[in-house]
């Protein structure tokens, strides 16, 4: 009997939390979703996420794939083989993009997404040579040719 | 230690062999190595409030000290520093830092204030502009080979690549957990790791070591430790090596713990041996097991250990006086499989066997 009255009640309308982007574009997160972001559960608990909270270092493109990852990730009933399939999927860009996701994860504190792209960069910097580790980190304060030198023969066994 | 190992020696020499210029890892004496005794964070894991506050008073930051190690793991790299060792890191540290320590660069970790900055910067399209601390955790997701290449990229790069945050993560035991006074950096341990055999346990013939290139744990297991089996009583310790006369029945065995070796590795085990000049009956099959004691086939692979003239050869120089045979191979997963054995046997014939002598076992990671 009380099963069929609370089934008869109006499903909890979910409570949404509003993004903005920093070329000004919203969108809408679900809490439980957004509560992955330590961030954005502190500005929850403190209740400064009733107006859209604007997040100035994250453009909406990225904020889109940010906004999707916490979703699917927020997700009840997906086994961890096809997450980890999705995840693979979703981390399949440009080095560049990952940066991206690297520094809105670092952000907005998203221990998961940070480890995963943090894991590909890690995986696509294994073998590669300090010149070309520049080229892809946009490095400009490298050593000099003399000190670089000496930083190749202290580990010398790593160039091996 | 030094006692055993000079009673070693002089007992070797006693006899006349010359086993001397062949060096054992067993024991090895202690030797010094360059620690890195900058930075002392503030929240370093001292333990022994006495030396904390030693270093602490005397020690200004970022300096490098030069002081002899010993590291001894007491459960498996349970690291102890003994405090004679700590009060001579403190005596010596009036010796000026290497010119190398004042052109270190500076903090890794910017202030908040710069942190800030950075994110306003942050604003425009940023990829260059990683935070130091996202780097770190990138690097420590590569390898110790990658990290060292990446110290050669840039002065920033360098000192985020060479942080005792990425080198810990290289470390195959959390430092944390350990009676572990903490003036090592991070990657001067780890070097020392893999260029040294470290007692594990404070089992001098239980020992391990890093592989370099990965930071899985080798291991070799001494002599003492093998069970040998003679048919007959005639056998010969000499402290470290087993010295085999003459014996007709031939049955070596290890046991290892798979919780010890690292784990999602493969593993070969190796005879570690050499022949005196005079040898005899070696030239026979032995039966090889590698697997774990719960495992039980009907039949073993055999090695030979001294191949006729013509026969294909299977042993290996190592370059330190020692021969070594793969004994097989083992893939250790989570290391909650139980015990690993090895063992090599030849027990069919009544042969006599005589003028081995067995070093150990060694455990190294598969070369693939």
């Amino acid at each position: 009997m009380s099963s069929s009255s609370s089934s008869s009640l109006p499903p909890c309308p979910k409570k949404m939390i509003t993004l903005k982007s920093s070329d000004g574009e919203t969108f809408q997160i679900e809490e439980t979703a957004a509560l992955q972001s330590k961030t954005l559960e502190n500005m929850i608990d403190e209740n400064c996420a009733s107006t859209p909270i604007p997040l100035r270092s994250i453009n909406g493109k990225i904020l889109a794939k940010v906004v999707e990852f916490c979703n699917k990730h927020a997700e009840v009933g997906v086994d961890a083989e096809s997450l980890h399939a999705w995840d693979a999927e979703f981390v399949n860009v440009e080095y560049t993009t990952l940066f991206d996701y690297i520094l809105a994860a670092n952000f907005l504190e998203i221990p998961t997404l940070l480890d995963l792209a943090s894991g590909v960069v890690g995986d696509m910097i294994k073998g590669k040579t300090p010149d070309e580790i520049r080229k892809m980190f946009n490095i400009n304060d490298a050593f000099s040719p003399e000190e670089e030198e000496e930083v190749r023969r202290a580990n010398q066994w790593a160039f091996e | 230690m030094w006692g055993g190992f000079s009673f070693f020696n002089q007992a070797l020499h006693l006899l006349g062999r010359n086993l001397r210029s062949r060096r054992s890892p067993f024991p090895r004496p202690q030797r010094s190595l360059l620690l890195d005794l900058s930075p002392l964070p503030p929240n370093s894991l001292i333990r022994r409030p006495k030396i904390a506050a030693a270093c602490r008073r005397t020690l200004p930051r970022q300096k490098l000290v030069v002081c002899s190690t010993v590291v001894s793991p007491s459960p498996l790299g349970h690291l102890t520093v003994s405090s004679p060792l700590a009060s001579l890191a403190v005596n010596r540290q009036c010796r000026p830092p290497p010119s190398r320590s004042t052109r270190r660069p500076q903090t890794s970790k910017p202030s908040p204030r710069q942190e800030k900055r950075k994110r306003r910067e942050q604003k425009t399209m940023a990829s260059s502009q990683l935070p130091g601390d996202v780097i770190s955790q990138i690097i420590s997701l590569t390898s110790p080979q990658d990290a060292c290449r990446a110290s050669a990229v840039s002065t920033s790069f360098r000192s985020i690549a060479d942080s005792d945050q990425v080198w810990l993560k290289f470390l195959p035991f959390d430092p944390s957990d350990l009676d572990f006074l903490r003036i090592l950096s991070m990657k001067s341990l780890y070097l020392h790791l893999c260029d040294h055999w470290v007692p594990v346990r404070g089992n001098q013939n239980t020992i391990f070591s890093l592989e370099k290139k990965s930071g899985k744990k080798c291991f070799m297991i001494g002599a003492r430790e093998l069970s040998i089996t003679w048919g007959d009583d005639q056998r010969y310790w000499f402290d470290q090596v087993a010295w085999l006369l003459v014996v007709f029945w031939f049955h070596i065995t290890i046991r290892i713990d798979t919780e010890m070796l690292s784990p999602k590795t493969g593993y070969a085990a190796y005879l570690i041996f050499r022949f005196e000049d005079y040898r005899q009956g070696f030239h026979r099959p032995m039966e090889s097991r590698v697997s774990l004691e719960s495992d039980w086939h009907e039949e073993w692979p055999n090695v030979i250990l001294d191949p006729r003239e013509g026969e294909p050869q299977s042993t290996r120089e190592r370059g330190d006086g020692w021969l070594e045979i793969e004994m097989g191979e083992f893939y250790n997963y989570n290391g909650d499989d139980g015990t690993l054995l090895c063992s090599l046997r030849e027990v069919g014939d009544y042969n006599s066997k005589r003028g081995l002598i067995v070093e150990g076992i060694e455990l190294r990671p598969k070369e693939t």
